[in-house]
């Protein structure tokens, strides 16, 4: 199963927010897709889910262009959790995942004990089986999160698209909700934020600058030093581990600026 | 927790309602100003249906079946039509406070029916129907269009609705001052408040089948609803083709609203409050929301027509008025609760 983009674009009210990005998620990897805010890496997963349709250009699942398959069809190969998602329904948290099952059920076919087990198995990977009948508004944005997750694991895809999954989250459970779509043995392509997850994480990472795809390919030939850079505006040091990791350190003005010259920058600022 | 409903469990909760349902439209034939025994009902329900030949008042027997029953049967469409339109548009819409009166739909579905009368488009038994049902489109168009414009929000969709209703009430107005003749424009406003009087059963059926209608088209696509839950992008992950739905759906609730409205005018509060009761009995879940939504609007129509009807001895009230009564209190006690959640 292979999901490619062919040189898509999308605009929104007239201003251009992708333009002509191409990319093959090769099967059984982790894509990350890295830049800053407003780069186009939300518009492009949902570009990459079939949700919305490029301006020009194709979105390929297996060869054919994802528009021309029934939502259906998509549905049972690939999942997609948005990066905010909230109901102000009074589910429980089974429930939440139980709508994972929604592409297998048609209006008359009923419910059936596969079905139990699915949604069993999926609370119980993201760890949330013991939760399962607390009600949605009960649970932190860390439990919501994983429900998400579980809900995208009950569609049994092939393919996960995660929108900035660990927003919200503690350091905890950032690390192990990345762990958990690690572990899954599913193609993931995650928009994150974090550079060093990214680095941890990810098979290969995607940078988005301004609508535009400017570097794809393994971590450490992607996160180099003068790249960050220039897509993000902050200087950094790469140290690599033995494992060939890399680790990003972030020099904040602080840390590159010996201190007596700052003290000397605001007395020079206050006596201007 | 909500496990796999048997199908036994299905058909005895069908049966139930069912059973309900008729005797509650039972209570309907038997109670008003004339008393007339519960006997009297089945064995006129018996003589028309099955030619059983009891022996009854031919009086008693022309109330119970050409005033009193048809008159509860179109109740009960109109209640499950308007609580089945209001569950369908809170959940498409993720607003609790959409319902077709809120939404305008209703002041549309006036107009259209208004002015195809008056103006005499249309034809015959259909007319009112029919202008109905395009009022009702262009109105609730007209809402969404300024709900989107005005930020989509919860506020921004009852803000517009609002709006809508004012102009399509004062268009409504402007054309039965404008055109009507002073009799047309008597029984227009009387109608326009909402009420059950004139029912007769060439009007049941135009409700039933509507309501029925409605009710299966909602039902097939209650795991289409249930995937809204977290809004029309995850819908749409989920496999629901979003645009079709939502076509559909409103359309079979502005058709329902439309027949509705052109039977019996606009009657407030049943689309909203109904749904959140029965969201509070049986929880979240389509499959069983919608038909419970269903049931209920039927019996607290067929009760408030009931109570319409002997409250003030010797008057009949409008229906829309004991409805007001019970939901306008209904509907600031689900706005408070918003906003201590919010």
């Amino acid at each position: 199963m292979t999901l490619s983009a062919t040189s898509v674009s999308w605009a929104a009210g007239g201003i251009e927010i992708l333009t002509d990005v191409s990319l093959t998620v090769e099967t059984g990897e982790f894509l990350g897709i890295i830049g800053p805010n407003g780069s186009g890496k939300t518009s492009l997963m949902s570009l990459l889910a079939g949700i919305r349709t490029p301006k020009s250009g194709s979105v390929l699942l297996d060869g054919a262009p994802i528009a021309s398959l029934g939502r259906r069809t998509v549905a049972q190969r690939l999942a997609f959790v948005e990066q905010q998602s909230e109901t102000v329904e009074r589910i429980t948290a089974r429930q939440a995942v139980e709508l994972g099952r929604t592409p297998y059920l048609g209006a008359l076919s009923p419910w059936s004990l596969e079905d139990d087990r699915i949604v069993d198995g999926a609370l119980d990977s993201v760890d949330m089986g013991h939760l399962a009948a607390r009600s949605w508004h009960t649970l932190s944005g860390g439990e919501r999160q994983r429900l998400h997750i579980a809900r995208a694991l009950a569609q049994q895809p092939e393919i996960l698209l995660l929108d900035e999954p660990t927003n919200h989250l503690d350091i905890g459970h950032q690390i192990s909700l990345l762990d958990l779509v690690h572990q899954q043995n599913l193609t993931v392509i995650a928009a994150l934020h974090d550079l060093n997850h990214a680095a941890l994480f990810c098979d290969r990472i995607a940078v988005m600058q301004e609508g535009r795809l400017v570097a794809l390919g393994e971590p450490r030939d992607v996160l180099t030093e003068e790249r960050i850079r220039t897509v993000f505006g902050v200087d950094v040091e790469i140290e690599q581990d033995d494992g060939g990791i890399c680790h990003i350190r972030f020099l904040t003005r602080r840390a590159q600026r010996p201190a007596p010259e700052g003290q000397r920058r605001n007395l020079s600022l206050m006596g201007a | 927790m909500n496990r796999a409903v048997t199908s036994i469990g299905r058909t005895g909760a069908a049966f139930a309602a069912l059973v309900v349902l008729l005797t509650v439209l039972w209570f309907g034939a038997a109670i008003g100003e004339t008393a007339i025994p519960f006997s009297a009902v089945a064995q006129t329900v018996a003589n028309r249906l099955w030619d059983a030949g009891y022996p009854l008042d031919p009086l008693d027997e022309g109330i119970i079946w050409s005033y009193r029953l048809s008159r509860a049967v179109v109740a009960a469409s109109c209640g499950a039509a308007l609580a089945l339109s209001g569950a369908v548009l809170q959940s498409l819409l993720r607003n609790p406070l959409a319902d077709p009166y809120i939404l305008g739909i209703s002041a549309g579905a006036s107009t259209g029916a208004v002015s195809f009368a008056i103006l005499g488009f249309g034809a015959g038994m259909l007319t009112m129907p029919l202008g109905a049902f395009f009022g009702a489109l262009i109105a609730f168009m007209l809402v969404s269009l300024l709900a989107v414009k005005a930020g989509r929000g919860t506020a921004a969709i009852i803000l517009a609705g609002v709006a809508g209703s004012q102009l399509f009430n004062a268009l409504t107005s402007f054309i039965v001052t404008k055109a009507a003749t002073a009799e047309q424009a008597r029984g227009i406003m009387f109608w326009l408040l909402g009420n059950l009087s004139g029912v007769r059963w060439p009007d049941a059926w135009l409700a039933v089948p509507a309501a029925l209608a409605g009710l299966v088209i909602c039902l097939l696509h209650a795991r289409a609803l249930d995937a809204f839950t977290f809004g029309s992008a995850s819908a749409a992950s989920l496999g629901v083709s979003v645009r079709r739905t939502y076509l559909l759906l409103v359309g079979a609730a502005a058709i329902m609203t439309a027949a509705m409205v052109s039977i019996v005018g606009s009657i407030g509060f049943v689309g909203l409050v109904i749904p959140h009761a029965a969201r509070m009995l049986v929880g979240v879940r389509h499959g069983v929301l919608l038909p419970a939504s269903a049931l209920i609007g039927a019996v607290f129509m067929i009760v408030a027509d009931i109570l319409s009807r002997t409250l003030i001895p010797g008057q009949v009230l409008p229906i829309g008025v004991i409805t007001a009564l019970v939901g306008a209190p209904a509907f600031a006690l689900i706005l408070s609760q918003k906003r201590a959640r919010a």
